[in-house]
């Protein structure tokens, strides 16, 4: 071996061990290759077989290897739930030989449960709340244990003064459970059966239900699909099954083919589940809502697709879900297997059940629960991997979604413009356009004209202007982009042209930034502003002229310049207002431009996210309500006032731990040199005051942040009244008037845009906003989704 | 600690490509490679603008630049550039999401970069541009045709 190569190997054990990463021995390694993969189906032998070898192989070592395995197999059990029923039938038949280690994978995984709710990772809670239920039908766990299991989630989601989003997750984890325990359950444990049945009734009767109609994707009454809340519909499904004896054709129970060794084993008992004490700042799962985009008729004679209120087609949702959340970062194992699932199951039109499902997390809201753009590449994926079959279910996907945008949430039409527009340039940005040319001649603020136009217009950004009208059929021209160049309005007759020549010339000499900044001093005695504003126009004006070619010379000009800018900013808000008016009168036609050159101005602290704010709901600004880019800036600019908030916070909680740990060390009164101890002291005190700044910050930032949304919200309140009262048709919102209209509808889904994608922050302010936003003269509409948004922390 | 069988599937290695001109140890190299939040990109068109850049990539996350590498003589754009984020989540995100991908109609492939040192962003090949263009051997009229060595041949010829 060089000595090269051997110093590498060296390396990266070192490198190893400074990650953190523990060193494992390659009997381990094996031992979580042959246990991870056991659920595998390409192997050529059955499951029942495969678990078959395991189980012998795994029996040999159980007792030296003991911890490693239950490790491992309480793994599988947290992060591969779509596998659940093959590691209870492995659990199964090593309890049949070894009734102790049974107990302990148990223990295991009750301690893991606690671990994981304390940590908020719910999915996978209830990963192992469905794992340990179908340990009763391995012959592991005792059908009446389970019942009691249940029974004692049931007596947590009654618990008083509790959020409901708690309570609902104690009651849906308990009907997650019921379609592989339930069976049982109703022939062994018929008591606890029935109260659970009655116990979720009762839950369900009295539940406040403000939240749906915010939730929905298109507005109530506006589909066929009827858009339930869904642990309603989830109930209603289950309660069907029981009806049914629990019948249903989809959970693959392996543990069937193994009856005669599992039901002599013996049974241990699980013990009653106790919920994690509730903290004010836990945060719980949102409610959801049902999301169903296909009829029977829509999937040819072929197959059949399960009602949208049976319980197969939760059952599937669930486990294409499942294989989502295992490959969430690796786009392409995650099509691999979704298409294995689809071959697996060839009665079912699984291929569009897997098309609803990805397009329904996409709309989820107010969150999506992946990054938009892994759903945008599992989609190119799984085109890829089946090419005869899919692009057709995508295009019903499309068309569906389109046809519905007019009632759609503008948040989600945002999502979907991102998703279609990325999807497109991996396709030269070919499409069957013409069958959408109708829209066109439809009012501006209408869902789908609102969709095609800011397709094409995020098109144009990821190809070139040429190329997506060159790809547009001729009568798009009513909606064609602009062409994105710089537009500067000095010309000669201009007074300030002279200005501009002088500021030009400048610039060429490589003047430095104070020269500017004499430049711009005001001359006139009575002007109460430190610097000539105009001027300072004409100043921004032609540096971005000259800096339009790219944005790294924009870039390079900011930096250079920060601190002619920065001292005029700084001097008055309204030399804020005039530099983000000039950039929009430069770069009006490349919205690019504006959102990028914005976002720089906040991170190099030019201007602040108040100004920001104020610029994009001024009046003037308002004729750009119905683009998305506007809306994009103002949720950047929040989100990232909220993200510095977050820092702070969390500096803050590092440094009590920090603090108190020394504290701590000081009662325990050591004996120390005096000399050592007034250095330790003086630390400390450092250290305490360091803390005590950092809260006086955090307090300013909230209190700044509080005011900005309520002067926002109040803004935009206003906006929305006076578009409810005095529609005309000069501004291109139709003949219905009032709140009816699409304008006045737009506006009203942008507000609730605006609250579900700062939902965390706002549900903190959301007593100070309903005082001052909403305690006199909202338009009532914009209260009710205030309401709405309200019970969302119910 | 309880074992993820999700990692089974996804070796969170880096890959095996190593810049020869690195300026370092192999030890702070490679440390650099898995902390850092800096993407490589190529197979670039050469007539891909930087904005293209900003808006696929955007899409991962926070851009904090973008260079575009050129051509060492003529400083146009030679078929790559670096994509700098702020933080190695989002840079993750671009790796397994937008890498192999289309941009301009071409399959773009990313990796990690041990990060930009002025310099970098000019081809490396005798003719200015990247290297991998003196070697390929098929016709590609988005970066420049044929590479030199055939397009001098079929002049003489």
């Amino acid at each position: 071996m060089s000595r090269r190569r051997q110093n590498d190997e060296e390396d990266e054990i070192q490198m190893k061990r400074r990650r953190g990463v523990p060193l494992i021995g390659d009997v381990e390694k094996k031992l979580q290759e042959v246990i991870g993969k056991v659920g595998d189906k390409n192997t050529g032998s059955s499951i029942e077989a495969n678990l078959e070898k395991l189980t012998a192989f795994l029996h040999d070592d159980l007792e030296k290897y003991r911890s490693s395995i239950i490790d491992i197999v309480a793994g599988c059990a947290i992060y591969l739930p779509n596998r659940v029923t093959v590691y209870t039938t492995l659990v199964g038949l090593l309890n049949a030989k070894n009734f102790n280690f049974g107990g302990d994978v148990v223990e295991k995984l009750i301690a893991e449960q606690q671990d994981l709710l304390l940590k908020q990772k719910y999915q996978e809670a209830q990963n192992l709340a469905i794992f340990l239920c179908d340990l009763g039908n391995s012959g592991v766990l005792t059908a009446q244990s389970i019942g009691e299991y249940l029974e004692s989630f049931i007596a947590a989601a009654f618990e008083e003064n509790m959020p409901q989003v708690r309570n609902d997750y104690y009651i849906q984890t308990v009907l997650r459970c019921l379609p592989w325990i339930g069976k049982e359950l109703t022939e062994k444990a018929q008591e606890q059966m029935e109260n659970i049945v009655e116990a979720v009734g009762k839950y369900l009767e009295m539940r406040n239900k403000n939240h749906v109609p915010l939730l929905r994707v298109w507005r109530e009454g506006s589909t066929d699909q009827e858009q339930e809340d869904y642990l309603e519909s989830l109930s209603a499904q289950i309660e069907n099954l029981r009806t049914a004896n629990w019948m249903e054709n989809h959970i693959p129970r392996y543990y069937k083919a193994f009856e005669a060794v599992l039901q002599d084993a013996l049974q241990h008992n699980l013990p009653s589940f106790s919920s994690p004490e509730h903290t004010s700042d836990m945060i719980y799962p949102y409610p959801l809502v049902v999301f169903r985009l296909f009829q029977d008729s829509d999937c040819g004679a072929d197959s059949q697709l399960p009602g949208g209120h049976s319980i197969d087609r939760f059952l599937f949702e669930g486990e294409i879900s499942w294989i989502i959340e295992k490959n969430q970062f690796n786009r392409k194992s995650c099509a691999r297997e979704l298409l294995a699932f689809a071959d697996e199951n060839p009665t079912a039109p699984v291929g569009f059940l897997i098309f609803e499902t990805i397009f329904g997390q996409m709309l989820r809201l107010p969150h999506a629960p992946y990054p938009a753009i892994f759903h945008c590449s599992l989609v190119l994926e799984l085109l890829k991997l089946k090419p005869d079959d899919y692009p057709n279910i995508l295009c019903k996907t499309v068309d569906l979604i389109f046809s519905r945008a007019d009632s759609m949430q503008p948040i989600c039409i945002d999502r979907m413009v991102d998703w279609f527009s990325f999807h497109l340039s991996n396709f030269q940005y070919r499409y069957t356009w013409d069958e959408w040319k109708d829209c066109i001649s439809n009012d501006e603020f209408s869902g789908r004209q609102v969709f095609l136009r800011e397709v094409i217009e995020k098109c144009r950004r990821l190809g070139s202007y040429e190329k997506i009208i060159a790809a547009l059929p001729s009568d798009f021209v009513k909606i064609h982009p602009a062409s994105p160049e710089i537009r500067y309005l000095l010309d000669e007759e201009d007074a300030m042209s002279q200005r501009a020549e002088t500021f030009t010339q400048m610039f060429q000499e490589r003047q430095p930034a104070d020269a500017f900044l004499k430049e711009l001093k005001s001359t006139d005695e009575n002007d109460e502003l430190p610097y000539n504003i105009n001027e300072f126009g004409v100043f921004v004006t032609v540096m971005l002229k000259m800096a339009s070619k790219t944005y790294s010379h924009n870039f390079s000009a900011l930096f250079r310049y920060k601190d002619t800018l920065k001292t005029v900013c700084d001097a008055s808000e309204q030399y804020q207002e005039k530099l983000l008016e000039t950039l929009y009168s430069c770069w009006k036609s490349n919205q690019q431009m504006l959102m990028i050159l914005t976002d720089k101005l906040l991170k190099m602290q030019i201007i602040d996210c108040s100004s920001v704010v104020g610029w994009l709901f001024d009046e003037k600004m308002w004729q750009e309500h119905n683009r998305q880019w506007l809306f994009e800036v103002l949720n950047q600019a929040l989100e990232k006032l909220t993200r510095q908030i977050n820092v702070v916070e969390k500096d803050i909680k590092d440094l009590t731990e920090k603090v108190e740990s020394k504290e701590k060390v000081t009662e325990a009164g050591d004996v120390k040199m005096e000399e050592e101890e007034t250095v330790e002291d003086e630390k400390l005190k450092g250290e305490m005051e360091e803390l005590e700044n950092h809260r006086e910050k955090l307090d300013r930032m909230v209190s700044f942040q509080r005011n900005l949304f309520n002067d926002f919200l109040i803004a935009f309140v206003e906006e929305i009244k006076s578009a409810a009262t005095n529609t005309s048709e000069m501004d291109g919102s139709g003949d219905v008037g009032g709140s009816e209209s699409s304008k006045f509808l737009w506006l009203r889904g942008r507000f609730c845009h605006v609250l579900l994608a700062h939902a965390e922050t706002l549900l903190k302010h959301s007593s100070s906003i309903a005082e001052e936003v909403f305690s006199e003269g909202a338009d009532p509409n914009i209260t009710e989704c205030f309401n709405q948004f309200q019970s969302l922390r119910f | 600690m309880v074992f993820d069988p999700r990692t089974l599937d996804q070796p969170k290695d880096i890959s095996a490509y190593r810049d020869q001109r690195y300026q370092g140890s192999v030890r702070d190299q490679e440390l650099a490679l898995r902390t850092s939040c800096t993407l490589y990109v190529g197979n670039l068109s050469y007539y891909t603008k930087e904005d293209q850049v900003y808006e696929l990539f955007g899409r991962a996350g926070d851009v904090r630049r973008v260079i575009m590498g050129l051509d060492r003589f003529k400083k146009t754009p030679c078929g790559f550039c670096f994509v700098e984020y702020y933080t190695r989540e989002d840079a993750e995100l671009a790796l397994q999401n937008i890498s192999n991908t289309r941009m301009d109609d071409r399959v773009i492939r990313a990796d990690w970069d041990a990060g930009f040192v002025e310099g970098r962003q000019y081809g490396r090949g005798k003719h200015g541009g990247q290297v991998r263009d003196e070697y390929r051997k098929d016709y590609d009229p988005e970066r420049g045709g044929y590479n030199r060595a055939i397009a001098q041949k079929s002049m003489v010829d």
